[in-house]
């Protein structure tokens, strides 16, 4: 009984031991930055850049609300308030988008004969291995006045002057989608992989159209798959930055791109600090509420 | 008599033809760039004939080349530290059991999938640059620091796939013949392990490359 109680204590300590160097890099350099921007966001902003090491909600306050400059009313931020929407919306859409293009791709490379279905699945993640930036261009390319849309509609003579696309909220969509798209597929993917198609007979037999079938045994039994999906695609769309600010432009900012103006021209840390925050907290939720949904339907997993 | 002949329960309307239409906008828009690289003329609307001028230009520049040469640098390093850091943290969190604080231990490694790319890169900016102000030091060293604990996860997780997948007898039967631990794992565990770790170092390569 003790020598088993022991043998269980080394065993943790082992664990512990094994783990060190990897917990210490990433203590140091991804845990620890995290800490330093919570800290930042309760400071008071320095006069350029940077802080000063005073106790200050200004940070915070500022994510809301404004002052007005001259008789010192308080107000919400509309202009915060319409960026938070702006990208809440957005990435929202982006999800729609990419489970609606990614549900019938996954189905389809998981219907593929066993030799096939490995080449199917490399074809999906060879653009997820391209680097972002690159894959950001190439849309840029696509949907520019000058790009390949506008140009081959031109020739074909269906409109007159090119569809302005670029420095609209659907260009963004529009990227963000073809960049997050991989991450829906996946899940899916493995989901649908692990379906059993005699349920589907099943269902047939007792007479279910198709869209029964759809609803009634593929979605809820695939369900796990979805949220997983959801999650992987709305997280990274919400804290995007490169993908809005090349197809946006200034104007339609995402949240990420006003985080990145608060350290650049803003030269607001604390509430760009603040903001990262509140983007972190919304994912660290969503990664709650996904966790929860996940475990529910497999106790095991 | 058509639908009797080709009723498949794993086909369902239109999801072929979405899911071809889903290819097709994939690699459109990479081709398109790929090929246009070779273009002659420069600019995108006129295809100046086959040319590999552009490719000639961009070796020769300096600036593209110092990049180059310091994206592997820093992508050979962080790989190189990252992949020891996840096979050594992967051997102590799988096949021992449950421990205590092992939930602690995959909620660190994990850490940089779930954190946001702003976040992260301004969580860096605010923590090197006081760094920098402290120690002086400016180089290389911080970007591969960096580098390293974001691909950590990207390595940990087929490794740890892997050993999941292993049987310990060999293990057992390597310590059962006076093998030492540290033998066991040269000459057993590590060589069993081989595909996760290339795998893992891989994908760590590949991630610090293109961040």
């Amino acid at each position: 009984m003790k020598k088993q109680h022991r043998q269980q204590r080394s065993k943790g300590a082992n664990g512990w031991l094994l783990s060190t160097p990897a917990l210490l890099l990433l203590v140091f350099a991804a845990s620890g930055p995290l800490l330093i921007v919570a800290l930042y966001s309760v400071l008071e902003k320095g006069d350029y850049s940077g802080v000063r090491w005073i106790l200050s909600g200004d940070g915070w306050f500022r994510v809301l609300f404004e002052r007005d400059i001259f008789d010192q009313t308080v107000s919400l931020a509309d202009a915060n308030l319409s960026i938070f929407w702006r990208s809440v919306k957005l990435s929202i859409a982006t999800t729609l988008v990419t489970f609606v293009l990614g549900l019938p791709t996954a189905w389809f490379i998981a219907t593929r004969p066993a030799r096939v279905r490995a080449f199917w699945l490399f074809l999906i993640t060879i653009p997820f291995w391209t680097n972002l930036l690159i894959r950001t261009f190439a849309i840029m390319e696509v949907v520019r006045n000058e790009g390949i849309v506008n140009t081959a509609l031109m020739k074909a003579g269906l409109i007159s002057a090119p569809i302005q696309i670029m420095y609209t909220d659907t260009a963004v969509l529009i990227g963000m989608a073809y960049v997050y798209l991989p991450l829906m597929v996946l899940p899916l993917f493995a989901a649908i992989d692990r379906f059993d198609f005699r349920l589907i007979e099943a269902g047939y037999d007792l007479y279910a159209s198709r869209w029964q079938v759809l609803r009634g045994v593929i979605l809820p039994i695939i369900k796990p798959g979805i949220i997983a999906g959801f999650i992987l695609v709305f997280i990274p769309s919400l804290g995007a930055y490169v993908t809005p600010r090349l197809l946006g432009g200034g104007k339609n900012m995402m949240i990420g791109n006003f985080i990145e103006l608060q350290f650049g021209q803003g030269q607001n840390w604390p509430l760009g600090a603040a903001l990262s925050t509140v983007l972190l907290l919304i994912v660290l939720v969503s990664r709650v509420i996904y966790t929860r949904a996940s475990s529910r339907d497999n106790p095991h997993g | 008599m058509a639908k009797a002949r080709s009723f498949d329960v794993r086909t369902l309307p239109g999801f072929t033809a979405i899911a071809i239409l889903s290819f097709v906008l994939l690699y459109a828009p990479i081709l398109t760039l790929v090929v246009y690289s070779f273009n002659g003329g420069n600019s995108v609307n006129q295809w100046g004939g086959f040319s590999l001028e552009w490719y000639v230009v961009a070796f020769n520049n300096e600036a593209v080349q110092d990049a180059t040469a310091r994206s592997l640098i820093i992508a050979l390093w962080a790989s190189v530290i990252s992949t020891t850091a996840a096979t050594m943290a992967a051997l102590g969190t799988t096949r021992r059991g449950r421990f205590k604080g092992q939930t602690v231990i995959y909620i660190i490694i994990n850490q940089p999938l779930m954190v946001p790319e702003i976040v992260t890169a301004v969580a860096l900016l605010i923590f090197f640059s006081t760094v920098k102000v402290a120690t002086g030091y400016t180089g290389l060293g911080y970007l591969i620091l960096a580098h390293s604990a974001f691909c950590i996860p990207f390595a940990y997780l087929p490794i740890r796939a892997r050993l999941e997948g292993m049987d310990t007898a060999m293990e057992t039967a390597a310590a059962d013949l006076y093998a030492t631990p540290w033998q066991t794992f040269r000459y057993i565990t590590l060589p069993l392990l081989m595909p996760g770790v290339i795998a893992g170092a891989m994908l760590a390569f590949i991630i610090s490359l293109e961040t």
